[in-house]
């Protein structure tokens, strides 16, 4: 191109950027994680009252079988993330 | 293992409830230490076929250049280290963030009784050292009025506590046991923090007064509030546990619990000075903390020293690879000696007595 602009640009080229990356994708794991535990939290409160409203979402505490099963779940999320890291590039 | 909460974990109030988001955020940070052990494991089960280990642990430099060596060409410890960066450098804002979302509610439950009766030496008392954000907590330890709850009752719960091996309020207890007489009347507890071991003295030796010594003037003011739930009074001093501008020979028993690893090294002879200088002639010290690496198998030595370095532990090495025996006798302690109360001997605790006094 005449002028002066970049065609084909690349920004993230230090080693510093890998970092970058990880802790981006971190906060997106954990604001996923807010918005699966929000939902069940709210799939929840529907089957036991039908209705719900803002303050029941916040002051709920997940106990017993629903704690449990949010941990399950929780774990396998993490689980699954850092294995798919961990295993990258094996055949 | 899942990472549910537990029931209340000793000590800890049982009225603490947090909003969403900071729960489920909490929650995401325990999940991620759970994720990263499988990658661990394959990482431990790796090194312990490879032939790096068979250093030993009695020259960790050694061993962390055999194992660098070994390790050159795996990814899963870089993975591990970004990770647990990441988790360290969010987790005292989001703890903050979760107790802000609730602050009302939670403020009242924080907030000493009696501020003022705490004794303060200044700023100008304060070391070097302690500028250092160590664990990563950002802000450092007086980072928010309220630090002292925020990590006991939020970091601890939600994190310390079902991610640590072994029962850590247990093992505080069975610590303030081991002291070797049962009627102490003065203790005086260095680096007591939020009173998590300094409860386990005065559950202990309940004639005993109890004085506790920190730099953290937020940790020293939830003390105040803990001691106060459980019926009890301390006297609370901010000042370095080297420093303490308490009185000659005030106390008959002298401790710590995972203090001195967060010192350097001159520091810690100091600690034991003071501890001479504070103690009665007969009076005893029981200092615990991390275990030395000669006692711990190759794989966790390396591990330990990797995660200090990596996790902002600046004095963990030192203190792992120091003599602590030869520190208190040095600093005129007698009948010195030291005991491994759990697995690859932690908690490991120095004992030491000064001597009596010399009759004219």
């Amino acid at each position: 191109m005449p002028g002066f602009a970049k065609d084909d640009a690349v920004y993230l080229t230090r080693p510093q950027h890998m970092d970058a990356l990880f802790a981006i994708t971190m906060e997106l794991a954990s604001e996923l994680w807010v918005m699966r535990d929000r939902l069940t939290v709210i799939e929840q409160l529907l089957d036991e009252r039908g209705g719900l409203t803002r303050e029941d979402i916040e002051s709920t505490q997940p106990r017993g079988e629903a704690a449990e099963r949010l941990a399950r779940e929780r774990e396998r999320f993490l689980t699954r993330v850092f294995d798919a890291a961990s295993r990258a590039g094996e055949g | 293992m899942t990472t549910a909460q537990p029931a209340v974990p000793d000590g800890m109030r049982a009225d603490v409830e947090l909003a969403q988001r900071g729960r489920s955020e909490m929650q995401f940070l325990q999940a991620m230490r759970a994720g990263l052990k499988p990658v661990q494991a394959r990482l431990r089960e790796r090194l312990e076929k490879g032939t790096a280990l068979a250093e030993g642990s009695g020259d960790i430099e050694r061993l962390r250049a055999a194992v660098d060596e070994e390790l050159a060409e795996d990814t899963d410890l870089g993975l591990i280290g970004a990770a647990l960066r990441w988790n360290r450098s969010v987790l005292t804002p989001r703890a903050i963030d979760a107790f802000e979302e609730r602050s009302e509610e939670l403020t009242a439950k924080a907030v000493p009784p009696r501020a003022e009766a705490i004794t303060d030496r200044g700023e100008e008392a304060v070391p070097r050292y302690w500028r250092y954000e160590f664990h990563g907590t950002a802000g450092g330890w007086d980072g928010h009025e309220h630090m002292g709850f925020v990590h006991h009752e939020l970091v601890y719960r939600y994190l310390l506590v079902p991610s640590f091996p072994g029962d850590i309020f247990g093992q505080r207890a069975a610590v303030a046991r081991l002291a070797p007489r049962q009627d102490y009347t003065d203790i005086c507890d260095l680096g007591c923090g939020t009173g998590q071991f300094t409860m386990k003295l005065a559950q202990t030796y309940p004639d005993a007064r109890v004085t506790g010594v920190d730099l953290s003037l937020s940790e020293l003011r939830y003390a105040q509030r803990r001691a106060a739930e459980a019926g009890l009074e301390w006297d609370l001093v901010r000042a370095p546990a080297e420093d303490t501008g308490l009185p000659d020979e005030g106390f008959d028993l002298v401790t710590s619990f995972i203090l001195l690893h967060e010192i350097p090294p001159h520091a810690i002879r100091k600690v034991f000075a003071e501890a001479l200088r504070l103690l009665r002639p007969g009076g005893d010290l029981v200092f615990s903390d991390v275990a030395p690496y000669h006692l711990r198998s190759p794989y966790q030595a390396w591990y330990d020293d990797w995660d200090a370095e990596n996790g902002h532990e600046p004095w963990w090495r030192t203190a792992a690879t120091l003599d602590l025996t030869e520190v208190a006798r040095e600093a005129g302690f007698v009948d010195v000696r030291q005991e491994a109360l759990g697995r690859e001997s932690y908690p490991w605790v120095t004992l030491a007595r000064k001597p009596e006094q010399e009759r004219p």
